[in-house]
C-alpha cells in the first residue's frame, strides 16, 4: 500500500461508442405476434383436416406416426449431439500439446468490473 | 488476484457507480502491491452506473495493455490461469481465450448440480467448440482478449443481455479465432436459491437470442462465414430447438403415462438419460480431475434440473419472441 | 407391484412436480421482478470517470506533452479518454521472467493432466 499523496486523480470523459445491432422489440407489436402465429397454426390445421381425409392416415394414426417420428428424431439429434461432443473434445484434449521452454510474458491488463461486489473486492 | 504465477500484469478495477462502500474499499486498494512473482499496480477508475459492458469499456480502453483479460467482481482466478491462457497468443490468429468456470459455493443440491452442469455441459462443449477455435461464449468470469481483438469487434456491446457472448460473436466475426483454456480457472459463485437461478438463466437465455438475432446475417448467409453460421446454428439449437425438444418428449411421457397406461415407457427413457450423462460426467470428471462427488447427480440431472432450466428457457425465449422488457435483475452475492 | 411400476410411478411423479415447481417458480420470479422494474438502457451519451492511480501517470503526462499527444489529465469534461490515447510507456513494474519449475523434452508432449500439472510453454499443434 502506498501513501495517500503519490495517488493522483484524473477526471475524464469516456466516449460511448453508439451499437446500431439490436434493440428491444417495442410492445406495440406483442398483438401482431401473437395474431400472426395464431393465423399460421390455424391454416396449418385446416391444410391437415382438409388432406388427411384423401390419405390412408386417420387421425389417430397420424398422431402415432408423428409421436413415433418425433421420437426418433428426438432420440438421434440427443445420441448425435453427445456423441460429437465427446469425439471432438477428446480430439481437442488430444491435439492439446505444449512445448516447456517458453517465456512469452506479454503485459496483460486484468478489468474488474464492480457494483456493490465491496465485500467481495475485499 | 494478487496471487498470479505471472510477473507482467496491472490491475484496473472499475467501479460502476457503487451505491456503497465499494468505491471507498476500491481506493484503498490503489497503489502498488507485492504479488507472487512482481509488483502489481492497481488503479481505479470511478464512473457512474452504465452497466457492466461500459464498465469494461471503460477498463480497456484505459490499458496500454496488447492483452486484457476481463472478469467478474465477484469471481477469482487460479494462480496458473494467466500463464496457461496467455500462451495461445502465440498464434497470431487467435483474438481470444475463454477460461474454465468452477462453482466455488458447492454442498449444496442447486450449486453442485450447477458445478455438474458447468463442468458437463459447458466446458465440454467448449472444449468441442475449440477444437474448431471458434468458441462461442467467452465467459464472463474469465476471458483473455487480445485488444485488437475487441477493437476490431467493436468492445462490448449495451444493446443485449449477454454482452460476453455477443462479443465472442462480434470477435468471430471479425474473422478470429477463439481457443479454451481448461487450466485458465476462475471459481465463481452460483445462484444458490432457485428464483436467482430462474433470474440467472432468463438473461442468459435473452441475451443469447439477442445475440443472434444482432448476427441473424451470419445464421441465414453461410457464403459470409461457414463456420460462424455454423456456430449461430448450433447456439441456436442450444438455446432454443433443445429446450422445446426436451420439453416436448417429457410431456409426451407424462401424457402416455396418465392417459394411455404406458407407464414403464418413462422409466426407460430416464434410464437411457442418466446413462448418457453418467458417462459424459465421468469422462469431464476424469479430464477436468473434479470431484467425483458429484458423479451420482447425473441421477437427477437431465430428468429435473435440465428440465427446470429448460422450462425458463422456453418461457424466456417466448418473453423475447413477445418482446416483453426486461431488467438486469443483479444476482446478491454472499462473499463465499 | 413390479419394481418397474413402482420406479416408473416414482419417476412420474417426480416428473410431474418437477414440471410444476418450475412454471410455478418462474411466475414467482416474474411476479418479484415485476415490482423491482426499472429502465435499464439509459440513452448512449459519454460519461464522466474518475482515473484514482499512483503518480506515474503524471510522468506519461509528461511525455505526453513531449510528444505532441493531446492530454490525459484534463479539465472536467473537456478530454475523451478512447483507445491508444495514452503514451507509449508502460507503467513501471518490475517485470521477472515466469518461472519454469521443471525442465522437459523440448519435443512435443501429449496432453496429460499428470505430467503438466505445472508446466507453463507455448502451445504447438499437430
Amino acid at each position: 500500500m502506498i501513501n495517500e499523496d503519490k495517488i493522483s486523480k484524473i477526471l475524464f470523459l469516456i466516449r460511448e461508442d453508439h451499437t446500431n445491432g439490436y434493440s428491444q422489440i417495442p410492445q406495440k407489436h406483442y398483438l401482431g405476434r401473437i395474431l400472426w402465429s395464431g393465423l399460421v397454426s390455424v391454416l396449418l390445421l385446416m391444410v391437415i383436416i382438409y388432406t388427411l381425409p384423401k390419405t390412408i392416415l386417420s387421425v389417430s394414426s397420424l398422431l402415432e406416426y408423428s409421436i413415433i417420428v418425433s421420437l426418433v428424431l428426438f432420440l438421434m439429434i440427443l445420441l448425435f449431439r453427445y456423441f460429437t461432443i465427446l469425439f471432438m473434445a477428446y480430439l481437442y484434449f488430444n491435439e492439446y500439446t505444449f512445448l516447456t521452454d517458453n517465456n512469452y510474458s506479454p503485459f496483460v491488463s486484468i478489468i474488474v468490473p464492480v457494483f456493490n461486489e465491496g465485500k467481495v473486492l475485499k | 488476484m494478487l496471487n498470479l504465477n505471472y510477473s507482467n500484469y496491472e490491475i484496473i478495477i472499475v467501479n460502476d457507480g457503487s451505491t456503497d462502500d465499494t468505491k471507498a474499499i476500491a481506493e484503498s486498494m490503489v497503489g502498488y502491491h507485492k504479488g507472487t512473482v512482481s509488483q502489481i499496480k492497481i488503479s481505479l477508475i470511478n464512473k457512474v452506473n452504465g452497466g457492466k459492458s461500459t464498465a469494461l469499456n471503460a477498463g480497456i480502453k484505459y490499458s496500454d495493455a496488447e492483452f486484457v483479460l476481463c472478469m467478474d467482481g465477484d469471481s477469482q482466478l487460479s494462480p496458473d490461469s494467466l500463464r496457461f491462457a496467455v500462451r495461445h497468443f502465440k498464434d497470431a490468429k487467435i483474438g481470444a481465450v475463454a477460461g474454465n468456470v468452477k462453482v466455488v459455493n458447492r454442498k449444496k443440491l442447486l450449486t453442485d448440480l450447477q458445478a455438474l452442469e458447468y463442468i458437463e455441459g459447458l466446458n465440454m462443449a467448449r472444449s468441442a467448440q475449440s477444437y474448431l477455435r471458434a468458441v462461442n461464449i467467452i465467459p464472463g468470469p474469465i476471458g483473455l482478449f487480445r485488444k485488437k481483438a475487441i477493437v476490431d469487434a467493436g468492445y462490448y456491446s449495451r444493446d443485449t443481455f449477454a454482452e460476453d457472448a455477443d462479443l465472442t460473436l462480434k470477435i468471430l466475426a471479425a474473422d478470429w479465432n477463439i481457443y479454451y483454456e481448461p487450466r485458465a480457472i476462475s471459481f465463481t459463485e452460483a445462484p444458490s436459491k432457485l428464483q436467482q437461478l430462474l433470474k440467472q438463466r432468463y438473461r442468459w437465455t435473452r441475451g443469447i437470442i439477442q445475440s443472434i438475432r444482432k448476427h441473424k446475417k451470419l445464421l441465414i448467409n453461410p457464403t459470409i462465414s461457414f463456420r460462424n453460421t455454423a456456430i449461430l446454428w448450433s447456439m441456436f439449437y442450444e438455446a432454443l430447438i433443445w429446450p422445446t425438444m426436451n420439453i416436448a418428449a417429457h410431456l409426451f411421457f407424462i401424457i402416455a403415462a396418465l392417459f394411455f397406461g404406458f407407464s414403464s415407457l418413462i422409466i426407460f427413457w430416464w434410464i437411457g438419460l442418466a446413462i448418457l450423462d453418467f458417462i459424459s460426467a465421468l469422462y469431464c470428471i476424469i479430464t477436468e480431475k473434479e470431484e467425483s462427488r458429484l458423479l451420482p447427480y447425473t441421477i437427477v440431472y437431465r430428468m429435473f434440473f435440465i428440465l427446470v432450466i429448460d422450462i425458463c428457457k422456453a418461457m424466456s425465449t417466448i418473453e423475447e419472441f413477445l418482446g416483453i422488457r426486461m431488467t438486469w435483475g443483479k444476482l446478491e452475492r454472499t462473499g463465499v | 407391484m413390479e419394481l418397474i411400476t413402482i420406479l416408473s410411478t416414482i419417476i412420474l411423479i417426480a416428473t410431474i412436480s418437477t414440471f410444476i415447481l418450475s412454471i410455478g417458480a418462474y411466475i414467482l420470479y416474474k411476479v418479484r421482478s415485476r415490482r423491482e422494474q426499472r429502465q435499464i438502457l439509459s440513452p448512449v451519451v459519454n460519461t464522466q470517470a474518475e482515473l484514482v492511480t499512483v503518480k506515474e501517470a503524471d510522468e506519461w503526462e509528461e511525455l505526453r506533452r513531449k510528444s505532441g499527444r493531446p492530454s490525459l489529465s484534463r479539465v472536467q469534461g473537456e478530454g475523451v479518454l478512447n483507445e491508444r490515447e495514452k503514451p507509449e510507456p508502460k507503467p513501471v513494474i518490475k517485470v521477472e521472467k515466469v518461472k519454469t519449475e521443471k525442465s522437459m523434452s523440448p519435443r512435443f508432449v501429449k496432453y496429460n493432466p499428470q505430467e503438466i500439472e505445472n508446466a507453463v510453454g507455448e502451445l504447438k499443434w499437430k
